[in-house]
């Protein structure tokens, strides 16, 4: 069964800023499906219409069958989700922040009770139950934020970027609990700009890249449509080199890419001491070369021209600056 | 719907009673508008100007025959003899009651930015509950807070000598208004933080609106003591109505901010007047902020 059905979903802001451009796909009731793109690729719209926080300026968005603007209250009750700004209140305990969620899934007293207990015991942090939340580290805050998406049982749970800012551990350990609750059946949405997240969590993953989707398929089917080990090669001279590498038949694509040139070829290791020569013939002195694996920043690079790892810097600085302001917090 | 507009109040009042510096300067800040100005103007003397002196009791015979020295056309001097039987406190702590709950409730829009900012609303939005119900917990609590201050002020009144001409009917009368109008002014302030981005906007504007609003509500004077073009202002001022429905359930018709003489008996369609008012007012605002709410999602 599909859980999201989504038709040629175009939003566009103030009538001017094309945030979505015909946006097309299905995600399966029981898999972990991500969306992986730089900033302001149009991850968080697509999941603020899918939740019902904003309509779409046209196309279809389905969930658990029903239209998310003609049948919004019927969306509500079946997803559960996780934003990316840390949104749980810092001024209750994390119990009461459970309390209040849960009330307002009109959960009865019994009910609430036994599945407030059973989301802290998940997300280990039962011990912490009734301290105020603004004690919390970034990583309980991230996994107190999951526990509420949890908290009524639903059958999509939505997550923007759900390791933003957290340390390696705490990463780690949401995964866990993430495909913990796959497991156990929950289909699960989610973006992320992270390759290792798509990568090790989901089950397939669409690219998506200025408001468009550019490819979607398991981490491994998009490594293989790389087609090849990727060379990353640092030269006196990118451009007379990439000229004469384009007549060789065993290379892919070459990208220059930060100041490098991004080269795939079929078979890495032969590869080397050809090209090698080959440079040495022109007069070009290669610097440094490494050889990889694809991975899904070849992906990316592939299908838009540009590596993910540029944007990173940008989204944890302001991150960072987000965390800071709320502790500057005052009411 | 109203089960989950309390549910949402309830965590705003959870705050509030975390926050106890917030409750003791909501309570000190009127208190001492009413002892140190409330006291300073009864004492000033008529040369002056003293505004107090012509309310005041005190100096009751000098103030009749200054009154009547000046020969005024009725119905000014009819009213000025009207007023005389009370203090300059007396008349002032209604007036201080109704701006003190005006100030309380109108600053319920900061939370609600605060929601915005951090994401919380988009929680509430995302819950399966009536937009309405948002737009009604967030008002409920302004009501809440700002009536719960009112009633504290009111008590503090009494204690330092200003006194209620109608009774226990009079106080829950007052009571009553309280709530009608403070939940409008909640519900002006949470429409404002809803369209606005950040609290020094908001803080912008309430200062905008709150000093003029105050001034000419008739709670320092009565309004006919104001120029005319002034008084257009304060009939469509809606704390106007708020500080007469105060004054005129405190101390009965003759003393309330505006208009001729009223008798105890014919309190009524003055109380009338300003009920529906206050309601126009209080009703405004919240389809208003839920509107929003509703628009706020395209």
């Amino acid at each position: 069964m599909k859980i999201v059905e989504v038709r040629n979903l175009t939003k566009v802001y103030n009538g001017k800023v094309l945030a979505l451009d015909k946006v097309s796909f299905e995600v399966e009731e029981g898999e972990i499906f991500g969306f992986l793109g730089p900033n302001g690729a149009g991850k968080t719209t697509t999941i603020h219409i899918l939740c019902t926080l904003i309509s779409p300026t046209s196309g279809l968005a389905k969930v658990c069958g029903f239209d998310v603007t003609k049948n919004p209250d019927e969306v509500r009750k079946r997803i559960g989700f996780v934003p990316q700004d840390i949104s749980v209140d810092d001024d209750l305990t994390a119990r009461e922040n459970l309390e209040l969620h849960a009330k307002l899934y009109h959960m009865s007293k019994h009910e609430r009770e036994r599945k407030i207990d059973e989301v802290l015991e998940l997300v280990g942090l039962y011990e912490r139950s009734n301290h105020l939340v603004k004690t919390f580290s970034g990583g309980m805050r991230r996994k107190l934020e999951i526990a509420e998406g949890l908290l009524h049982s639903p059958s999509v749970l939505f997550l923007d970027e759900p390791t933003i800012g957290l340390d390696p551990s705490s990463r780690l350990s949401i995964w866990e609990q993430l495909k913990e609750l796959n497991r156990e059946g929950v289909t699960i949405f989610l973006t992320t700009h992270y390759m290792d997240e798509a990568d090790r969590l989901c089950d397939r993953i669409a690219i998506i890249d200025f408001g468009k989707i550019k490819a979607v398929g398991s981490p491994n089917e998009l490594k293989r449509s790389v087609g090849g080990d990727v060379l990353l090669l640092r030269s006196n001279g990118d451009n007379l080199l990439m000229e004469h590498l384009a007549n060789l038949s065993f290379i892919g694509e070459i990208t220059p890419v930060n100041g490098l040139l991004r080269i795939t070829v079929k078979d890495g290791e032969k590869a080397i001491p050809i090209i090698f020569e080959e440079a040495k013939r022109i007069g070009v002195t290669i610097e440094s070369v490494s050889l990889s694996k694809p991975s899904l920043d070849d992906v990316f690079v592939k299908y838009t021209g540009r590596s993910l790892r540029e944007e990173k810097i940008d989204k944890i600085e302001r991150y960072k600056q987000y965390m800071l302001m709320r502790r500057r917090r005052r009411r | 719907m109203l089960k989950e507009a309390w549910y949402i109040c309830e965590r705003e009042l959870k705050h509030f009673t975390r926050m106890r510096v917030q409750i003791i300067s909501s309570i000190a800040t009127p208190v001492i508008w009413l002892v140190f100005f409330g006291y300073s103007m009864s004492m000033m003397p008529l040369g002056f100007g003293g505004l107090g002196a012509i309310i005041g009791g005190e100096r009751n015979v000098m103030v009749q025959l200054f009154i009547a020295s000046l020969n005024l056309p009725q119905p000014l001097g009819l009213i000025l003899s009207n007023r005389l039987e009370i203090s300059y406190l007396d008349f002032f702590y209604s007036g201080v009651i109704a701006v003190t709950v005006m100030f309380a409730s109108i600053f319920n829009g900061l939370s609600v930015i605060w929601d915005k900012r951090f994401g919380f609303l988009n929680k509430l939005l995302v819950a399966p509950i009536p937009r309405l119900s948002i737009m009604l917990g967030k008002t409920l609590f302004a009501m809440i807070r700002a009536t719960l201050q009112g009633v504290i002020i009111l008590s503090l009144s009494f204690l330092i000598g200003a006194k209620v001409y109608t009774g226990a009917l009079g106080v829950a009368l007052a009571i009553l208004f309280m709530m009608l109008f403070s939940l409008g002014f909640g519900a002006l302030s949470t429409s404002l933080g809803l369209k606005l981005a950040d609290q020094e906007a908001l803080f912008g504007i309430i200062n905008m609106i709150t000093l003029p609003l105050f001034l000419a509500s008739g709670a320092f004077m009565p309004i006919e003591f104001m120029p005319s073009w002034l008084q257009v202002f304060a009939y469509g001022n809606p704390l106007t109505y708020a500080v007469d429905a105060l004054r005129t359930s405190l101390l009965g018709g003759p003393y309330s901010a505006f208009g001729p003489p009223f008798s105890l008996i014919n309190i009524a369609p003055k109380l009338m007047k300003d009920l529906a008012v206050l309601s126009a007012f209080t009703l405004f605002f919240l389809s208003f902020g839920t509107l929003i709410f509703r628009k706020s999602l395209t």
